[in-house]
């Protein structure tokens, strides 16, 4: 009896440790996101610029960026990416790395007003195909001001799924990045529901992370954490 | 995910109270320690379509015993003290990035109390027996990794069997109310057995399912994939071989040939029992 307990014991510590599952990636372009959410600054106000490298894979790597304005007399940045307001107008900031670079349009005036640029893009869902798992419905990505939301309209509907997140994707294959309440955003994928959702139909709205470049991705999609993609829409 | 957790809970409470058309006599008992163990990659999706999933494991140890109090009256209990759930991490093939991290959980699971009691009709054996399954499992975490579902659900099941010397059978239906906005269940088991070896060995084969009346609400499903709606149709097989007069061991493989929510994967018990 003895001897059985502990063969038991045995199996079970064997078998009960965490594992990998290998998953295929599907390659992307190489980017510098900025990921300072900076529209507009005042004449003679400071502002540090953000931004990393994604490589093919979407996953970031550590590379030093290069920085540039492609209107020096508007605003000034130094090497390490403090952006300066000179004089009023618009410039558009480079982060390089090598041939791949990332672009963030930026005013300067007087009072460091808002930016009142709107822009929309709209899409579709349509079902990824796993197994009986469905989403339809309509959904939009506004962004107003320098700050973006994601929109389902009334006939959003999806199968409910027990670990589902909203990201927003440059394909559609799975291999994306979660994590629970720390969204994480990369070349790949950009988690934009802070959590697993609860509610599966009908309108709904979720702010994007001020980090997040929407115009990076080309699809809303739910993911299933536990494996499969329910269903996106591609953005147009 | 009340995960695969869920489902493997109900399958292994189920397996540990089907059937069982006869009361136990006064003063006697059977108990049993058990390990269960469920690991794949698939599962059997809400249309009952078998699609890939991320590699999950659960191990459940678990008590179960019963001891009759009269000759017509039974309790029993099942009580998985330690649930243990693993989910792989991935990795990507070409990066070699770790794309999600693994996760892994300890809990207590949920605990069923039965009690069952034979009804007069005539010789053949009838039993009654209404299960409470109690909330005392973990059904909060944010990983989803449950090892209960959150809700107290009362089982009334009827059973009736009959037997020979070396052979016996019994059947078993039930319908199981499930609070907290779940869906309610009617559930039902076969079982034929043999005994071998001059009864030193016990070959069980046995049928059971659960079909949903999924009448629950959303926000109930959207608590884990295997909590809510969860249907199958599981054949196994089990062995009690005694080793002593009162004391042997087990071991169980069960399957589902069909199913909605739950895993598309054996599971496997190995297990110590006493009477």
């Amino acid at each position: 009896m003895k001897h059985l307990f502990l063969v038991i014991l045995g199996i079970s510590l064997l078998s009960s440790c965490i594992g990998t599952d290998i998953v295929e990636e599907t390659e992307v372009l190489e980017q510098v996101i900025i990921s300072s959410n900076i529209s507009s600054i005042k004449i003679g106000e400071e502002a540090q610029m953000e931004a990393f490298f994604t490589n093919k894979y979407g996953i970031t790597e550590d590379q030093q960026i290069v920085w540039s304005t492609s209107t020096p007399d508007v605003i000034s940045i130094s090497v390490n990416g403090l952006a300066k307001g000179l004089q009023q107008g618009e410039a558009i900031i480079e982060g390089r790395v090598g041939d791949v670079i990332g672009k963030r349009t930026i005013q300067v005036s007087q009072d460091g007003g808002s930016n009142t640029m709107t822009s929309t893009r709209s899409g579709t869902f349509m079902s990824a195909g796993a197994g009986s798992y469905t989403v339809a419905g309509d959904v939009m990505v506004v962004t107003e001001g320098g700050k973006s939301k994601i929109v389902v309209s009334d006939n959003f509907k999806s199968s409910i799924g027990p670990s589902l997140y909203l990201m927003l994707t440059n394909h559609t294959n799975g291999s994306y990045m979660v994590m629970n309440n720390n969204p994480v955003v990369n070349g790949t994928s950009a988690q934009i529901s802070n959590a697993r959702l609860t509610k599966f139909s009908g309108s709904m709205t979720w702010e994007v992370p001020s980090v997040v470049d929407v115009k990076s991705y080309k699809y809303v999609l739910l993911y299933c954490t536990l494996g499969p993609v329910f269903g996106y829409a591609e953005l147009k | 995910m009340k995960y695969l957790f869920i489902f493997i809970l109900s399958i292994c409470q189920f397996s540990m109270v089907n059937a069982q058309a006869w009361t136990k006599p006064k003063g006697e008992g059977f108990y049993k320690l058990d390990y269960t163990l469920i690991h794949t990659n698939q599962v059997f999706d809400p249309g009952g379509e078998v699609v890939p999933f991320r590699t999950l494991g659960n191990h459940t140890f678990s008590f179960y015993g019963e001891r009759g109090i009269t000759d017509k009256f039974t309790i029993q209990a099942y009580i998985p003290f330690l649930v243990r759930n693993v989910l792989n991490e991935t990795k990507g093939a070409q990066s070699g990035t770790i794309l999600e991290p693994g996760i892994a959980h300890n809990n207590f699971g949920d605990v069923d109390i039965a009690f069952r009691y034979a009804l007069p009709f005539g010789k053949l054996p009838v039993s009654a027996t209404l299960l409470l399954g109690l909330p005392t499992g973990n059904s909060t975490q944010d990983s989803g990794l449950f090892t209960g579902d959150g809700e107290f659900n009362q089982m009334i099941k009827l059973s009736t069997g009959f037997g020979k010397t070396k052979w016996w059978t019994q059947f078993g239906v039930g319908f199981n109310h499930r609070t907290q906005g779940f869906s309610n269940e009617i559930r039902y088991d076969g079982e034929f057995g043999y005994k071998l070896f001059n009864e030193k060995l016990l070959a069980m084969f046995k049928l059971s399912g659960i079909e949903s009346m999924n009448n629950g609400t959303e926000g109930a499903s959207s608590t884990g994939l295997f909590s809510n709606n969860v249907e199958y149709l599981s054949p196994g097989l089990e062995f009690l071989y005694y080793v002593k007069q009162n004391y042997g061991v087990s071991f169980r493989a069960a399957g589902a040939v069909k199913g909605q929510n739950v895993l598309a994967a054996p599971s496997f018990s190995l297990g110590i029992f006493m009477q």
